[in-house]
């Protein structure tokens, strides 16, 4: 499933996963290639995609209450993503 | 106002804390601390241990945003944060949050809305381990949204 960096070129972003997302999925950070996007990429083409290439687990990244960031801020599945960014999804937070 | 937020592994004492905040500022007339602790009874069961994530650089930016909107709501002098991660026991603390200003009320309000923000923003995840061996993820709780409510009214 892991791309590397290097493969991936230019226009990949890194994917990160955090807590029972990671566990489920069975990754914590990858590569994820932008060039076969033909769209401006966001990140619900990006989630869609995700889950389209991967075993059924991945429609945990539908979930209503999974939280997204993009370079640590938090958007919403309408935000664009480009080469270089950090894409972050995760679940609701449990700190304090 | 002066703001230190630290996540770290390593535990804290509350009176050396408040001693830094001290001498963060002249004026000091009060200091408001929270502090949170490791619950031994998670479910009816026993807790054995509790494991806590979380996401290098966003936390840490989260809290510090959090710290900035309490000290543009109250007059406060000095804020410190910190959060532990990795693995803990019960009865371990897991928060500090300590915040001066020169009297009581800010500093009590500005307690209050920070711990509450910082739950419901600061990207921490729980995972519990029970004696018996079971763990889970830790929910989040509807209880923790509506405490962030009241201070949108």
């Amino acid at each position: 499933m892991n791309q590397s960096g290097a493969a991936a070129g230019d226009s990949a972003i890194t994917v990160r996963l955090f807590a029972s997302l990671r566990e489920a999925l069975g990754s914590s950070q990858f590569q994820f290639d932008l060039s076969a996007i033909d769209e401006t990429p966001t990140v619900a083409i990006v989630r869609r995609i995700l889950i389209a290439t991967h075993d059924e687990n991945w429609r945990a990244l539908e979930s209503a209450d999974v939280r997204i960031a993009v370079n640590q801020s938090v958007v919403d599945d309408s935000a664009r993503v480009q080469s270089g960014d950090e894409l972050a999804f995760f679940p609701p937070v449990t700190g304090g | 106002m002066t703001a230190q937020v630290r996540v770290s592994e390593n535990d804290f004492s509350v009176d050396i804390e408040n001693q830094r905040l001290l001498k963060l500022s002249n004026g000091i007339g009060a200091i408001a601390n929270f502090v949170g602790v490791v619950r031994d009874n998670a479910t009816e069961n026993a807790l054995k241990s509790m494991e806590l994530e979380h996401y290098p650089g966003m936390t840490e930016r989260s809290i510090q945003d959090v710290v900035q909107r309490a000290g543009q709501r109250w007059s406060l002098l000095g804020i410190s944060v910190i959060h532990r991660i990795g693995r803990l026991s019960p009865g371990d603390q897991i928060v500090y949050v300590g915040v001066a200003s020169a009297h009581r009320q800010s500093a009590f309000d500005g307690c209050g809305f920070i711990m509450d923000y910082l739950k419901t923003e600061a990207p921490f995840w729980k995972k519990e381990t029970l004696d018996s061996g079971e763990s889970y993820w830790v929910s989040a709780r509807d209880d923790d949204q509506h405490a962030v409510q009241k201070w949108q009214s």
